[in-house]
């Protein structure tokens, strides 16, 4: 390619359809790539054209009729991964060999099967993912499976584990999301030793629960395995972002020892009975409170014929006054109103202050410790059940798993989620 | 140096360097350069696995890395690092300052100037960046650099992070000191063009020249990284990693060249022999410990670790067979390469590494006793001609190394293995790890394309600097002395010359000693010539053109101005007395100073001497008010006049 500004000898590769139309990619011989401006090629000389297929190697899982038999269940998200060059993006590797060739570790924990249900990033997972995810997995359980992986992009991972809390119940083996915050194709990926521990727990774990497994620390030491009502991604970046909010997490997975760190979990069991009810009401919706909010953003919701509401409100459960009228509104409407906190941690309690009483005079009700996202998340699969109002209110305030708790211990308030040592030695280093 | 036939080897070199960008912040972060600190808050613990190129490939290296099971631990201090380094954010857009001076230094070197850039990751699965790859990029391709008559023509450059630094390395555990992780760096690689090792060492000297000479490369040790890569005819590539200093060089590539034939000469023997790849037999068995009486043997049969014996069938000749030379005469036998990658690869790197019944290697001296010889023989089945090794540690690592012996052994009958070779003190090399390929290479989808603008390019060739060739060839003219033209033309210093004799008229001359002598010794007394900026420069040869001082003064001048800068040159002149003096100050100076010391006792009174003592009094009285010379005009009228140090002169005369 000879150029204005010199000669370039390479392979042309496809371009992201996302990048300019302006250059032209070669890949030189040293293995760097580079762009062109197609307004300076002068000439243009080709030498050969090679289609290229590129694959993950694949090898043969291997089977033993004496591990356990799991099965991976797909959304999305990246465990194992190939490069396209078209939209220079990362493409998933999936199948139990191109699984095998990338963490052959696997096939010393169990039997896996794959199940490709979506090939969604996880901003695009909603309803319709979760209602189809819960019942592949009674499905798989009716089937004699010992243990489900769910593979799952990260950032919405704690809105599908409390999907699937809640229209997954008394499953008799253990329900494992997992992903990574480091894509598969990066040496340092964590992709590698999630799985390895999601499938491990999924596999051989006691607990039978929907939980997510995900890194403790940053560091390569250990993971965790957090409650699926309880968890929330708390970083956009980090390896150690998802934590367990107002409590500890369910248990520790370090090698092949899964150490529970609670006492009241789910047993596994030999049973293969499990009830799913996947009804779901997609008109409902989060109010992040702000000061100064005005009542028609509320107003918009009533007219627009969302059927429930959950706010997220400051303090212990708070919205300013100009917003009563709308509240009363919604009330008159019929449309239920929940109230969660904005600072994550922590209870509603509405009878501390005058604002708390009046805004639960309008028809608010508090929903104690419950994270606003696994509110809403009840709020839909509630009014999918019924549209009588106390029974949707009954359903709110009965637990089926953690989602609001009785008690928070004084240890379930670590951001850093405590034990890690590396974060230790920080904190007593930095605030000495 | 011992003599080779360097072109009947068929020898070439290229060279990979690399220089520290002198920027405040890293590339793709914004934490501080260029502080370093032994200190740290937190260690954190890092696994890497190796992960296919974008052509569905994994590297050598990578797998090799991997055979490896290193964990990696980075030390990391709150300040210096944040969880960009840490691999736990993604990239922020690299500074473009170091996308600028990547770009300044391709077009020194007559690059073609790409029209985009694109982040590249390299893997390395050594642990040295907690990633797992090192983000660089590519700003010019194809260019030269001049030696001598001809030119050496340049593969490319290009800009990247710095990696970690290794504070240890103990079996299976790396440590990694992360203050100069992601500091920016420019590459400069170029073809395997130099045909002797004296090449390769002035082509470095050149290239360290022309970047020192945009001044925003750092400088010192630990800035600057070289790598070179040889081969002789019928071997492959070679690099030698991480040579400290240009000298180096010779010796290095040398040795390299050595080696490569020694190799060749080895695969010819096993031929001759009839020894095929596949008929290299390996065969290891456990040892009893207690007989052999080594300190290292005797640690193990504490820690509970196995020792074993092993026989390669027929290579006791290759075992012994030298392949480099120290620099004390002292031959390195072909059984470094398999203590190399035994320390490397099975993670097995305790010295002495191993014991061979055949060869010794200056790098790991260390015997056992001939009993234990008997011993391994016997369980081995080891007859005469076979080489026989001893080593040592946990299990699974002595297979490992079973399994390398094997694996380099075979190599020799075949081809020579593309290394990466560490380079040592004594000029010889130890192995690193694998040559890595292009595979290794792909696309970071992190960041977007960084288009490179006409206009911009434009800007930055208008404001480069003159290629040092071109000004050592002007300097030679000017008639500057080849020590000052070295200093002048491997910094910004020439530039700094050329502004000033610009400016002033002042002779190149008399800038260049000041430059780099006056320059050097303001450095050895503590002063820092560097602080001083381009102006102040100008105005001190400019007072010193308006003749307000002599040559003298200079450098009692330059301790002044690189002194608090709020200070103006002329008050520096009047406090030191440096005022412009008339004619008749100077002679009423001169007078009193005959007067005073006209008849001082002298050893050697000849009538040049007196003159000059009494010039040194009267320019220490004017405090260089006035140049020497003439000084040294009225020092001759009035001595030579009647009047009162007439008298003196006659005293002294007869004296």
């Amino acid at each position: 390619m000879e150029t204005t500004r010199g000669k370039f000898h390479g392979i042309v590769l496809p371009r992201s359809e996302l990048a300019d139309d302006r250059h032209v990619v070669l890949k030189l011989a040293t293995g760097y790539n580079v762009g062109i401006a197609a307004a300076n090629i002068l000439a243009l000389r080709e030498v050969g054209f090679q289609e290229h297929t590129y694959h993950i190697p694949e090898k043969e899982f291997p089977t033993d009729p004496a591990k356990p038999n799991v099965t991976l269940l797909g959304t999305g998200g990246t465990i194992a991964s190939r490069l396209d060059y078209r939209s220079g993006a990362v493409i998933p590797a999936f199948e139990p060999g191109e699984l095998y060739g990338a963490v052959p570790e696997l096939a010393g924990i169990c039997n896996l099967k794959t199940i490709k249900l979506y090939g969604e990033f996880s901003e695009n997972i909603g309803p319709e993912h979760w209602i189809g995810t819960a019942q592949a997995i009674k499905q798989e359980i009716e089937n004699g499976v010992d243990g489900i992986v769910i593979g799952h992009g990260t950032d919405t991972m704690h809105y599908t584990a409390a999907a699937l809390s809640f229209m997954v119940q008394d499953s008799p083996v253990p329900i494992v999301l997992v992903g990574s915050q480091r894509s598969s194709d990066r040496p340092s990926s964590d992709a590698a030793l999630n799985l390895i521990h999601a499938t491990y727990a999924a596999a051989k774990g006691p607990i039978a629960e929907v939980m997510v497994c995900m890194f403790g620390p940053t560091s390569n030491v250990y993971g965790l395995l957090h409650r699926g009502v309880r968890v929330r991604k708390m970083h956009s970046s980090y390896r150690s972002a998802f934590r367990t909010l107002s409590d500890v997490p369910l248990a520790k997975i370090e090698g092949d020892t899964v150490t529970p760190i609670k006492k009241d979990w789910r047993p596994r069991r030999n049973d293969r009975k499990v009830r799913v009810d996947t009804r779901f009401e997609e008109r409902v919706s989060i109010l992040y409170y702000y000061p100064n909010m005005q009542p028609d953003i509320l107003e918009s919701l009533i007219d627009n014929g969302y059927k429930g509401i959950v706010i997220a409100g400051t303090g212990l459960g708070h919205v300013n006054r100009p917003l009563y009228p709308a509240l009363e509104k919604a009330r008159d409407a019929g449309v239920p109103m929940f109230m969660t906190v904005q600072t994550l941690w922590g209870f509603t309690q509405m009878y501390v202050y005058d604002t708390g009483r009046d805004i639960m005079e309008r028809g608010v009700i508090p929903l104690a410790n419950m994270l606003p996202e696994v509110a809403y998340v009840k709020l839909g699969w509630a009014l999918g059940q019924t549209n009588d109002l106390e029974e949707v209110k009954r359903i709110m305030l009965s637990r089926v798993s953690d989602e609001f708790t009785d008690r928070e211990p004084p240890n379930g308030y670590l951001v850093l989620q405590g034990g890690l040592p590396e974060m230790e030695k920080n904190l007593n280093r930095s605030w000495r | 140096m011992p003599i080779l036939d360097y072109e009947a080897l068929g020898f070439r070199a290229g060279l990979e360097i690399h220089y520290q960008l002198l920027t405040d912040q890293k590339l793709f972060c914004r934490c501080p350069a260029g502080q370093y600190s032994t200190d740290f808050d937190i260690e954190i613990l890092r696994h890497m696995r190796p992960t296919l190129s974008e052509l569905g490939e994994y590297d050598g290296t990578a797998l090799m890395e991997f055979k490896t099971r290193k964990e990696v631990i980075y030390q990391i201090r709150n300040d210096l690092v944040c969880t960009y380094e840490m691999d736990d954010t993604p990239p922020f857009p690299p500074d473009p300052r170091a996308v600028d001076i990547a770009l300044e230094v391709a077009l020194l070197l007559g690059c073609s100037i790409v029209g985009e850039i694109h982040i590249t990751r390299k893997q390395y699965l050594d642990g040295s960046i907690p990633t797992g790859f090192q983000r660089t990029a590519l700003v010019g391709v194809e260019g030269r650099v001049p030696l001598g008559n001809k030119e050496i023509p340049i593969i490319q450059v290009g800009f990247e992070e710095d990696s970690c630094r290794e504070v240890r390395d103990e079996g299976h555990r790396i440590t990694f000191r992360t203050d100069r992780l992601g500091m920016p760096l420019v590459e400069v690689v170029t073809h395997p063009e130099m045909r002797t090792p004296q090449e390769v060492a002035e082509v470095g000297r050149r290239i360290g020249q022309i970047l020192q000479i945009t001044g925003k490369v750092r400088r010192g040790l630990g800035s600057v990284r070289q790598d070179v890569n040889v081969s002789i005819n019928g071997a492959p590539r070679v690099e030698i990693k991480g040579v400290p200093r240009i000298p180096a060089f010779e010796r290095l590539t040398h040795n390299e060249a050595l080696r490569q034939k020694g190799l060749l000469e080895i695969k010819e023997h096993l031929e001759r022999r009839g020894i095929a790849k596949d008929k290299v037999v390996v065969q290891s068995a456990p040892m009893p410990v207690d007989i052999m009486g080594h300190p290292v043997l005797e640690k193990c049969q504490a820690e509970g670790k196995s020792v074993w014996a092993v026989r390669v069938e027929g290579f006791a000749e290759v075992l012994a067979w030298p392949l480099q030379e120290t620099l004390n005469g002292d031959a390195v036998p072909f059984l470094r390469e398999i203590a190399g990658r035994i320390r490397v690869i099975a993670c097995l790197d305790e010295p002495p590494i191993l014991f061979c019944r055949e060869a010794a290697d200056p790098r790991n001296p260390g015997e056992v006793n001939s009993k234990a010889w008997e011993v391994a023989a016997d369980m081995t089945g080891a007859d005469p001609p076979d080489a026989l090794m001893i080593i040592w540690g946990p299990e699974p690592d002595l297979q490992t190394a079973v399994q390398e012996i094997k694996i380099r052994c075979q190599e020799a009958t075949e081809e020579i293995p593309r290394d990466t070779r560490q380079a040592l003190d004594d000029g010889t090399t130890d192995f690193e790890r694998v040559l890595a390929g292009p595979d290794r290479m792909y696309p970071d989808t992190d960041l977007p394309l960084l288009p490179v603008e006409e206009a911009h390019v434009a800007q930055l060739e208008a404001a480069l600097p003159e290629p040092p060739w071109k000004q050592e060839t002007r300097y030679l003219a000017w008639g500057l002395p080849p020590d000052v033209i070295e200093v002048l033309t491997s910094s910004t210093r020439g530039a700094l010359l050329d502004k000033i004799v610009n400016r002033t008229g002042a002779s190149p001359l008399l800038v260049g000693t000041v430059l780099v002598h006056d320059w050097k010794a303001l450095a050895r007394k503590g002063g820092n010539p560097v602080s001083l900026s381009d102006d102040r420069w100008g105005e001190l040869f400019q007072a010193h053109q308006n003749r307000r001082f002599g040559r003298e003064a200079i450098p009692h001048l330059l301790e002044k101005i690189s002194g608090p800068s709020d200070v103006t040159l002329d008050e520096i002149l009047e406090s030191s007395c440096l005022v412009p003096m008339t004619e008749d100050a100077l002679q009423q100076i001169v007078d009193e100073v005959i007067g005073t010391h006209g008849n001082d006792p002298m050893h050697n009174p000849t009538a040049e001497n007196r003159i000059r003592r009494l010039m040194g009094i009267v320019m220490k009285r004017a405090g260089g008010g006035r140049n020497g010379r003439e000084v040294r005009k009225v020092v001759e009228q009035r001595w030579k006049e009647p009047g009162p140090g007439g008298a003196a002169e006659s005293t002294s005369r007869n004296g």
